[in-house]
């Protein structure tokens, strides 16, 4: 170089620096190594990432990027568009380590190997510049991550005198880009990151020749409008001080056409080629601190909490264009009681789970037997021999059969016997304690579901359902028929309070299973039945959430939604559907106000005076006066027959 | 993921047709999908062909053409800091809402204004401060040598407040709905991945909730994406693709009018219009719009539902 260059100011050089991108599939796989693999070793292991070619760099490679995903930990496979560079990983087991290990000397002992590799190698090649270290704790439990990766960098004084010398650059740029392209898709075969340029040939690194000058084309590893070339060179510059030279033309090159060229002069007082350099490297934040990272990947790798959100945004599928009203919020929140943990109990859940709710408690006093499988969806043949030949219980398989599909399901299954009507109580201490654990149990939800297989067992959940205010819903099975229906609100105006379950009858619920043949007992009933009514016990819950009166509403109204029917029957036999509606009775034997105003005041006492005694129940809501009357009133109308019987022959 | 287990499922079931009609249906076959991929990286070198591992790779396209890929692209700024209005696309909006197909896209919006990113809204305060405290200014040897302060300055930092994200954009062939499917992995300014719920503020909110879903990157082992759903992509495309047809025609008259008057070509926007127009006058002039410029309407497509990240896809020539 002429004498006035060396005169001219000498600037600090500038470097872009290196960053890295770490795929979550790393961050997978080392979960994944750490638990099955290193365990608590924490000996350092060989990994590889990869930068961009730089023949395959564009706009958006502003800066040099090294890149680390699953294939990180796997030689094998290795993609002819990149580079593969090599590095180690360092994975402690605790944060406390990862604090207090001293990052300063593991830097240094990390640089000291980098400068081992540089003046000892025989044969070098681009992977030994380009060396990197990854420092890592993974919090397996959190999914959460700690790394820092460092880029041991050998530290040379130079300094830059501007020079420029375009008509240089341009023919180099035109060579190497021709070389480039000649080494085809092949990996680096002949590629080396720096080249001395000897004439018109291009030499290697081990093939440099020792000068004091010298000129040297730099692939770099970033396109950048800045005329900096990337913090990788800094190690070959370091090499070249290594080897003798104190002033040296480099054209780094880059495949845009924005090429340029920096002249580097070497401070020689300051560099003593046989002290170990000054090591920098760690990697820097996005805002230039010094600092590990930390990535939180608890959403994107858990797969409970990637179930989750699938869940929810599959839901909101609905909400693009078939109902932008749809409140699926409501929905989700609704905490679920289902009463009967069998066929309907399991189909209720399903349908449940689909709409999102979370919150899902069954109640049963069963075990699981070998017909149940094949029925009830959330039990299989295991389950029927299992807890010593018993069989499991139906509530708790139940609640847990529901974590195992979606394990974001709050689920609790309770072995409970609901206290029934016209079953006297024979254990009076526990069946007070099942019916304060029912009472509580309906505190703790917003929907009741009837799905026991007798009619009298339903009976105080709709009395309490009342008395609490509860949104309940109630399926029941005949052998091709089914009834689906939501039971009334005792605020709704009385002309129009809708029906329970037990409205139209005229006789107070008795013992319907003592005395009865298997056939009458079981629900023997076309198996698609509880399926078709399961599903719309559950799709009527749904209405009702989006009306906002929910229970209160009137059964001729509907919401963007739809209609919110009071009750919906199924016949199999003729394939029909009819919606219907039936207001409440005055004296039904379970919402009349009479019964839930007289609960209210005894509460147990005047649930076991009528589980005692059906009589009773049906003197207190007017049930027996009605049946006298009726009677009597047959009774006169028997007279009047026999009155008229002597005008026989005006009746024929 | 059941539900992207068993639209993977579909996808390996689908039969595939291989018949062209893209512009009578908005589909395309597997060969198109390919044809109009080369045209892509061909015009938008920032675009590349890519394979994936042997398991995953589908037998109906190329092994060395699985899926098209764009590597850390930039996004300066949320979906929602953008302040939307008017129309960027299309020359008429109203026509296209009213269409009968109609779909339930909402218009593409244009950027009026734009906010600047403020600093330091990118990361959760509360995950700064954690990792704040594990900042060691000693890293890189003693504080007080006075060295530190040098080899500070040599690396040029550029602190745009860390709301740069990065994103690695995949384009794959889905076989259910033939059309191409979209696929996003975004990183922070940090190089961490983004959680979804991260990434979804990149998704225009007018389709937030309705067409970006989580699923498995399908090129790829245990790598979590944002997908954009295709189920509708087809008749968007249909759409789109008479759109552009109808403005290239009024481009080309305009453009012939202009070549007329001046005949002379230099630039290379210019050129490339020519050839358009050159080959539009072909045999397939018929049908102006070429398969193998589909993509390129499909990325103007995709723009509208991710308006912050800035991939390639502009071409004043459609």
């Amino acid at each position: 170089m002429s004498d006035s260059d060396k005169t001219a100011a000498r600037v600090a050089p500038k470097y872009v620096p290196i960053s890295s991108f770490v795929e979550s599939s790393f961050f997978t796989k080392l979960s994944e190594l750490k638990l099955n693999e290193f365990k608590l070793d924490s000996s350092k292991r060989d990994i590889h990432g990869f930068i961009t070619s730089p023949r395959r760099l564009n706009k958006f490679n502003d800066q040099p990027t090294l890149n680390l995903d699953l294939q990180s930990f796997d030689i094998a496979e290795k993609e002819a568009n990149n580079l593969h560079i090599s590095g180690e990983l360092y994975n402690v087991n605790t944060i406390e380590e990862f604090k207090n290990i001293n990052k300063s000397d593991l830097l240094n002992d990390w640089g000291k190997e980098v400068y081992t590799r540089l003046i000892q190698t025989e044969s070098l090649d681009y992977k030994a510049f380009n060396w990197f270290f990854i420092l890592t704790f993974s919090d397996l439990k959190k999914y959460k991550f700690y790394y820092w990766v460092a880029f041991p960098t050998l530290n040379a004084p130079w300094f830059v005198t501007s020079t420029r010398d375009d008509s240089l650059v341009e023919k180099h740029t035109k060579n190497i880009t021709r070389l480039l392209e000649n080494d085809g898709d092949s990996e680096n075969l002949a590629f080396s990151q720096l080249y001395q340029v000897v004439g018109e040939s291009y030499l290697d690194l081990n093939s440099i020749r020792s000068s004091r000058n010298g000129v040297f084309v730099f692939l770099d590893g970033c396109l950048n409008k800045e005329t900096k070339p990337s913090v990788q060179l800094k190690n070959y510059l370091y090499f070249l001080a290594y080897k003798g030279f104190e002033d040296v033309d480099v054209i780094v090159y880059r495949n845009d056409g924005s090429s340029f060229q920096v002249h580097y002069e070497l401070d020689t007082d300051s560099f003593n080629k046989n002290v170990q350099p000054k090591i920098t490297g760690w990697e820097r934040t996005s805002q230039g601190k010094l600092g590990p990272k930390l990535a939180d990947l608890g959403s994107l790798i858990n797969p409970h909490q990637l179930a989750d959100q699938a869940v929810d945004l599959n839901l909101k599928l609905m909400k693009w264009r078939i109902a932008p009203e749809l409140n699926l919020d409501i929905v989700k929140e609704q905490r679920v009681l289902l009463l009967g943990a069998g066929t309907l109990g399991s189909y209720v859940a399903r349908a449940l789970m689909g709409w999102g709710v979370r919150k899902i408690t069954f109640v049963d006093n069963g075990r699981i037997s070998y017909s149940n499988p094949v029925r009830q969806p959330l039990f299989s043949f295991k389950d029927c021999f299992s807890d010593n030949g018993q069989g499991e219980m139906k509530a708790a398989r139940a609640a847990e059969a529901l974590k195992e599909i979606f394990p974001g399901v709050s689920s609790e299954g309770i072995s409970l016997e609901v206290p029934m009507i016209g079953h006297p109580v024979s254990d009076e201490a526990k069946s007070k304690s099942n019916f304060g654990t029912l009472s509580q149990l309906f505190d703790d939800h917003d929907i009741i579901y009837l799905l026991m297989d007798s009619r009298e067992s339903r009976w105080l959940p709709t009395v309490l359902g009342y008395a609490k205010n509860k949104i309940v819903i109630n399926a029941a099975l005949g052998f091709d028929s089914y009834l689906v229906m939501r039971h009334g609100n005792l605020s709704q105006p009385e002309e129009s309070r809708l029906g329970c379950y037990y409205c139209n009858d005229v006789v107070a619920p008795n013992d319907s299973l003592t005395d009865r043949t298997l056939d009458q007992m079981c629900t023997v009933t076309r198996p698609g039945v509880a399926l078709m009514a399961s599903a719309l016990a559950v799709e009527l819950l749904v209405s009702i959430l989006q009306h906002p009166d929910g229970s209160k509403a009137a059964q001729d109204e509907s919401t963007k939604f739809g209609g919110v029917p009071h009750q919906i029957r199924g016949f199999l036999h003729n394939f029909q559907q009819t919606k219907l509606y039936a207001p409440n009775y005055k004296h039904c034997s379970a919402c009349s106000h009479t019964v839930i105003s007289k609960f209210e005041e005894e509460g147990w006492e005047f649930v076991k005076k009528c589980l005692n005694d059906s009589g009773y129940l049906e003197e207190i809501c007017g049930l027996k006066q009605v049946q006298e009357e009726a009677e009597k009133a047959t009774e006169d109308l028997m007279k009047d027959m026999d009155l008229d019987d002597e005008d026989s022959e005006w009746l024929d | 993921m059941l539900r992207s287990k068993l639209s993977s499922l579909r996808e390996y079931l689908t039969p595939i047709n291989h018949n062209s009609n893209f512009s009578t249906t908005g589909e395309i076959s597997p060969e198109e999908f390919v044809q109009a991929g080369d045209y892509l990286v061909y015009k938008f070198p920032t675009w590349q062909w890519s394979t994936c591992p042997k398991n995953l790779q589908k037998s109906f396209l190329p092994a060395d053409k699985q899926f098209l890929i764009t590597r850390h692209v930039p996004s300066y700024q949320r979906a929602s800091n953008y302040l939307t209005g008017g129309n960027v696309d299309f020359d008429d909006d109203e026509e296209y809402e009213d269409d009968e197909e109609g779909d339930g896209w909402v218009k593409s919006r244009k950027v009026v204004s734009v906010t600047k990113p403020q600093d330091g809204q990118e990361e959760e305060p509360q995950e700064i401060n954690d990792i704040d405290d594990l900042i060691d200014v000693t890293a890189e040897g003693a504080e007080d040598d006075g060295d530190n302060l040098e080899d500070f300055d040599d690396l040029d930092i550029r602190n745009d407040g860390g709301s740069v994200r990065k994103y690695d954009m995949y384009i794959t062939y889905s076989t259910s709905y033939r059309v191409p499917k979209m696929y996003l992995v975004g990183f922070n300014a940090n190089g961490i991945p983004l959680t979804p719920d991260q990434m979804f503020e990149d998704i225009n909110a007018d389709y937030k909730d309705k067409t970006a879903t989580i699923e498995n990157l399908p090129v790829a082992h245990n790598t979590t994406s944002v997908s954009i759903h295709p189920c509708k992509h087809s008749s968007v495309m249909k759409v789109l693709m008479k759109h552009s047809k109808s403005k290239k025609t009024r481009e080309e008259v305009n453009h012939l009018s202009e070549e007329l008057g001046k005949t002379n070509i230099s630039d290379k926007s210019q050129e490339d219009t020519g050839k358009d127009a050159e080959a539009a006058a072909g045999p397939e002039a018929e049908d102006s719009i070429r398969v193998d410029q589909y993509l390129v309407i499909f990325l103007k497509f995709i723009a509208s539902v991710t308006p912050g990240i800035e991939y390639d896809y502009t071409m004043d020539a459609l």
